[in-house]
């Protein structure tokens, strides 16, 4: 996928200044006015461009990967504004919320596209300080483009596709996060700065003196953490929250700082090696792929992305592999139980109580968990049929 | 040496092979001076010297590799952009590892590079192999960018002015902590003179801001200067003073609290906004901090700021508050949650079983159902060959063994019982051996076998059992209905009919199979001599005898401890038909981590076998990754038998080890044990002596503070103290967790007065000392 930018974003003396790049059009221009404090939307944005940049995990035999990250997306509802980037394992899922409350005034429009934070301008953020509102422009009207001297700014990056999957695989995993304990921002600075690192799934629970302590199992109140550390991206933006909540799910979780008009949300995946993307969710879900979840508010959130409907159909191997069985007439059904015949092996899928069984190597390491293995659905797209 | 465009002809006839980097400047190298290149350039040198940016950019060679490119630039043969990649690929091999003269000599001779490049390496943070921080941390120190760069700086090559700006404005970029200490480094190394400092102030200012601690400690001693010669921007100070109170090390917070006091001191009107900053340092983790904190607020009359902030607050400091803001009440402490040993409790058929552990998954319930199931004899297995060949690539994992019971495959040699009673499953699975009941099979998730069930299944058997078999059930039976269970066994045939009796209190008999009658003896009176054995011979221990397990820890070079195990009363030598023999010399390898929570139940009566065992995997995981010490320390909870010494030294070594998720498992196994007297707080503080001279005691601190039992917490700690030498490094945090402790349950640590009242000096322990016998 390319990025192309009609100049590059900047922060200069009016405020940020955020190049644009696809979405309802080739630069969208969605907001220019004021957010309510300078201090707390340059270290958010710093944290969404700090999460893109980011590998929580670099699997077994890849060494010194080379970076490229994907650029934050900006979304509009007409109301207010979200940035999200995930990490460059996918493992790592963050979005600031700017609120209705903490603009001065309703974006222009509605839509999706993504955004251009260069080293320059993390430069430049990182420098913005006080509680005075922050000026902010989100693409460019037609007067300032026409101004501009025209030349694109374009990007190559890899792993859009992975991004597409991971969304939609997070709307689905958000609804159904339980909440947890919330905590003081302080406490959780008290329990990031004691470095919580570790193998395996752990766990973040409510502790005596009302922060949180690492565990081993899960406690009332409590969230997984596995790869706490990859928590740590909160931390410059703990000194501004007001409250900080958590939501649970297995071993994944998503922390949720309320902030001055906006609020800031950081999902861990199940396990630093798992991307969200993998996590087999679309693969049984009929709802469209182009929402987001906000967790504060429980409802659901317009998000078109670029490509999405593409990646979408065309790209889910398991489910094509499915279908394959089914066609080669792999899948024989008697009662509650049937069989599937592979390459050289043959599966029973069987119907219990709780939920369907498979004796392959992928349900016997992830069940269901992370959506059916191919042998269930082509079980079930067998007795579709 | 030839024409430049000559050189180029000869390379484009070069088979593609043949054209490398190093082809084309190694011929490069034969170029007449001076002649200019007027002749095409092969159209495949630009990418193939592109591609060597990129690669450097993202690689380290060690080597000067980026001359021969500024060479290829110079003489025109290649245009490249001055992009993010090439000044990482000048970063990266610029210079030499072993070397300083390469990189010294191109920033001196090469104006083009230095004037136009150089200066962006403030500015590209780099990553993985490629940064400032990364190469100059491989390199022999005079070799390295700082080295370099100091010395340029000195002989007037490089601007000192711009290089401290430069300096100052890479530590406020976005770069991560280990890339930013270069120039933390840099600055330091040039010695900015006061004039210099007082003239960076607004650059230093701003990095007060940094998420980078060690960036805000750097600013904040620089501004201590800045202050010291009377230049200070005390208002701007104050506006950001709040972020360096929550710098993780004390230092930078106290430095910034004395800041603010002499600020307040001169100015009053900033009273509002000091006492706005100093609040933050309630905030700060360690007592010292929030005690001065609480002491300013109190001084400046800000109850609000300082009540709003009281549940954060230590039991020492929240004391001191309490006086002036009013009690606070405190949350009792939640004990962790239980921990099951074996959580498999539903319906899946035995080829289900198996591909769950041909997986990985290891619940020592489902490792004996699947046991039970194949045993019996099925035909359900055949179709699981696949993932079993997949599974024989995970050596010497629980898998790779299960996945050899399937296909016939040999097992791995790992002298325990329970690779024998794999084999024993793996010959009726291969038709080689009676299938029929296990006898083994727990009726319990601890691992416990109940008597009256043994005994049905015993008769079950015609002829004599699996010999593994028969062990293992021997040394699970339960104490409860021992004696209905021996009246049902009273016709039981042969040996093993004689020895369930013997197991099951009953009499007496002539000692056949010995293995199996030190099974019966270890179920009947675990924990006792037994002297039918000793008077057959069988008078080791664990055999005959009850053992006695015990850590000793042996100071060696450079501050490593190294356990071994002694056993008391006679060692016996090893056998897996004897599980409940440990020898001090253990011979061949360990079980992998899998293997251990089943490993944990082979004897439900005493943990001790099974902790002696792996007692020096969990001392050696405070400084090694240790993927064993998680079940073993999880063995701690679900074990259902005797926890003793070596249990204890378990925990302890626990508490000490550098994952900080082992850590959270020994407090939760902590508060699990010790508050309840599972495990006896003097057998532990007993283990923590043994240990203390190779545990780390802030450690040790840390995760009693986590276990939130405070009580025990001050049991133990009155216990091991005045066993420790009073000059035992890091005793401070011990002493200091133990004054937080007994201010918060209000029980005084008798035991260690007399201990206490021994400090002299002015130390940091043995001023605790003296505030805890205050305390009493």
């Amino acid at each position: 996928m390319i990025y192309t930018y009609l100049r590059e974003s900047a922060v200069t003396d009016a405020g940020v200044d955020l190049a644009t790049s696809g979405g309802p059009a080739a630069h969208p221009y969605f907001f220019e006015g004021f957010v309510e404090r300078a201090d707390v939307a340059a270290a958010a944005l710093l944290v969404v461009a700090r999460v893109a940049r980011t590998r929580f995990y670099t699997p077994p035999g890849m060494l010194a990967a080379a970076l490229r990250a994907a650029d934050p997306v900006v979304t509009s509802d007409g109301a207010g504004l979200r940035f999200e980037s995930l990490s460059a394992c996918c493992g790592v899922y963050c979005r600031l919320d700017l609120l209705p409350a903490g603009l001065d005034r309703p974006p222009h429009g509605r839509g999706t596209t993504n955004v251009d934070v260069n080293p320059p301008m993390r430069d430049a953020l990182s420098g913005i300080a006080g509680l005075d509102p922050l000026h902010l422009a989100v693409g460019a009207d037609e007067l300032r483009v026409t101004t501009l001297d025209g030349a694109a700014v374009e990007r190559r990056v890899p792993l859009p596709e992975r991004w597409v999957r991971s969304f939609a695989e997070l709307h689905l995993i958000a609804r159904v996060l339980a909440p947890g304990a919330s905590y003081a921002p302080a406490a959780v600075r008290r329990f990031l700065q004691s470095q919580p690192r570790g193998r395996g799934a752990l766990f973040a629970v409510p502790a005596p003196g009302g922060g949180p302590r690492l565990a081993s199992r899960p406690g009332p109140g409590g969230v997984g953490v596995a790869g706490p550390e990859r928590l740590r991206a909160l931390e410059p933006l703990l000194r501004h929250a007001s409250r900080v909540r958590t939501y649970g799910l297995d071993t994944g979780s998503a922390w949720l700082l309320d902030l001055p008009g906006a609020r800031f949300t950081l999902q861990l995946s199940p396990s630093p090696s798992r991307a969200f993307s993998g996590e087999g969710g679309i693969l049984t879900s009929d709802e469209a792929g182009h929402q987001g979840w906000d967790l504060a508010d429980a409802a659901p959130f317009e998000r078109h992305l670029p490509l999405d409907e593409a990646v979408l159909a065309a790209d889910q191997p398991r489910h094509r592999a499915a279908e394959a069985l089914l066609a080669s007439g792999a899948v024989t059904v008697s009662g509650d139980t049937a069989t599937v015949r592979g390459t050289d092996a043959e599966y029973t899928v069987r119907d219990t109580p709780a939920g369907e069984r498979c004796t392959c190597a992928w349900f016997a390491t992830h069940g269901l968990g992370r959506g059916p293995c191919k042998h269930i659905l082509a079980v079930r797209l067998h007795r579709r049929a | 040496m030839a024409s430049i465009d000559a050189v180029l002809a000869d390379l484009d006839r070069l088979p593609a092979d043949k054209r490398t980097l190093w082809t084309v400047c190694g011929a490069l190298e034969k170029v007449e001076p001076g002649v200019p290149l007027t002749g095409p350039v092969p159209a495949w040198v630009g990418p193939l010297v592109a591609g060597a940016v990129a690669w450097l950019s993202t690689r380290w060679p060690q080597s000067a590799y980026f001359a021969d490119i500024r060479r290829l630039e110079r003489l025109g043969v290649v245009t490249l952009d001055h992009d993010d990649a090439y000044v990482l690929a000048m970063v990266s091999a610029l210079g030499s590892r072993w070397d300083a003269q390469p990189r010294l000599d191109a920033l001196r001779h090469d104006a083009e590079l230095r004037d136009e490049v150089f200066w962006r390496v403030f500015e590209v943070e780099g990553g993985g192999q490629v940064s400032l921080s990364n190469v100059d941390k491989y390199s022999r120190p005079e070799a390295g960018w700082l080295a370099c760069l100091t010395t340029l700086v000195a002989e007037g090559t490089l601007p000192r002015e711009r290089v401290l700006r430069e300096c100052l404005r890479a530590l406020g970029r976005d770069f991560s902590a280990y890339r930013a200490g270069f120039f933390t480094q840099l600055h330091t190394a040039l010695d900015p003179t006061t004039e210099e400092l007082v003239a960076a102030q607004p650059a230093l200012l701003r990095l007060m801001r940094s998420t980078v601690p060690p960036t805000v400690s750097f600013a904040l001693q620089r501004l201590a200067v800045v202050d010291r010669a009377g230049a200070l921007d005390d208002a701007a100070f104050v506006c950001v003073a709040a972020e360096a109170l929550t710098v993780p090390p004390k230092k930078a917070p106290l430095g910034t609290l004395d800041l603010l006091d002499r600020i307040l001191a001169r100015q009053p009107g900033l009273a509002a906004p000091v006492a706005a900053a100093v609040a933050t340092g309630l905030e700060h983790r360690h007592r010292e901090v929030q005690s001065r904190a609480l002491a300013m607020l109190r001084g400046l009359g800000a109850r609000d700021l300082a009540a709003e902030r009281a549940g954060l607050l230590e039991p020492t400091v929240a004391r001191a508050a309490a006086a002036w803001l009013g009690a606070a009440s405190a949350e009792p402490a939640l004990l962790p949650a239980a921990l099951e040993p074996s959580t498999v409790d539903d319906d899946r058929t035995v080829a289900e079983m198996a591909a769950a552990l041909l997986a990985g998954e290891h619940d020592p319930g489902l490792v004996e159902r699947f046991l039970a199931a194949a045993g019996r004899g099925t035909d359900e297995l055949a179709a699981l060959a696949k993932p079993a060949r997949k599974a024989l690539r995970h050596d010497w994992e629980l898998r790779r063994n299960i996945a050899a019971v399937l296909l016939g495959e040999d097992l791995d040699r790992v002298p325990h019982l329970l690779v024998a009673r794999l084999a024993e499953v793996r010959a009726i699975v291969r038709g080689k051996a009676r299938p029929g009941v296990l006898l083994a099979t727990p009726t319990d998730p601890a691992g416990w076998l109940d008597p009256g069930v043994f005994v049905d299944r015993l008769a079950s058997w015609e002829g004599a059992p699996h010999h593994h078999d028969l062990v293992a059930a021997l040394l699970k039976l339960s104490v409860d209905g021992r004696a209905e269970a021996l009246r049902a066994a009273r016709d039981l045939p042969g040996d093993a009919g004689a020895a369930a009796r013997y197991a099951l209190g009953g009499p007496p008999g002539p000692v056949g199979d010995p293995a199996v009658w030190i099974a019966a003896a270890r179920g009947r009176a675990p924990l006792d001599d037994d002297p039918h054995l000793v008077a057959a011979g069988l008078g080791g221990a664990g055999q005959g005898r009850a053992a006695r397990y015990e850590l000793v820890m042996t100071p060696h070079d450079h501050g490593y401890w190294a356990p071994s195990l002694a056993v008391h009363p006679v060692p016996a030598p090893a056998a897996a038909d004897q599980p409940t023999v440990v020898p001090p010399q253990r011979r061949g390898p360990d079980l992998m981590a899998d293997w251990l929570p089943w490993a944990a139940q082979v004897w439900p009566h005493d943990a001790e076998p099974f902790f002696a065992a792996d007692v020096d995997e969990v001392v050696h995981a405070s400084f090694s990754t240790s993927r064993r010490t998680p079940p073993i320390l999880d063995a701690l909870r679900t074990h259902p038998g005797r926890l003793g010494p070596l249990s204890a030294a378990v925990l302890a070594a626990g508490m000490t080890t550098a994952d900080a998720g082992h850590r959270a498992r020994a407090a939760e196994a902590f508060a699990a044990l010790v508050p309840p007297g599972r495990l006896d707080p003097g057998v532990l503080a007993g283990a923590m002596v043994v240990l203390a001279g190779h545990a780390t005691a802030n450690r040790w601190a840390a995760t009693l503070r986590d276990s939130g039992a405070s009580a025990a917490v001050v049991d133990v700690l009155a216990r091991l103290l005045p066993r420790l030498p009073r000059d035992h490094h890091g005793l401070h945090a011990l002493l200091a967790v133990l004054h937080e402790e007994v201010v918060r349950t209000g029980i005084r640590p008798v035991a260690a007065a007399g201990w206490l009242a021994g400090f002299t000096g002015p130390s940091k322990a043995a001023r605790t000392a003296r505030a805890l016998l205050d305390e009493a």
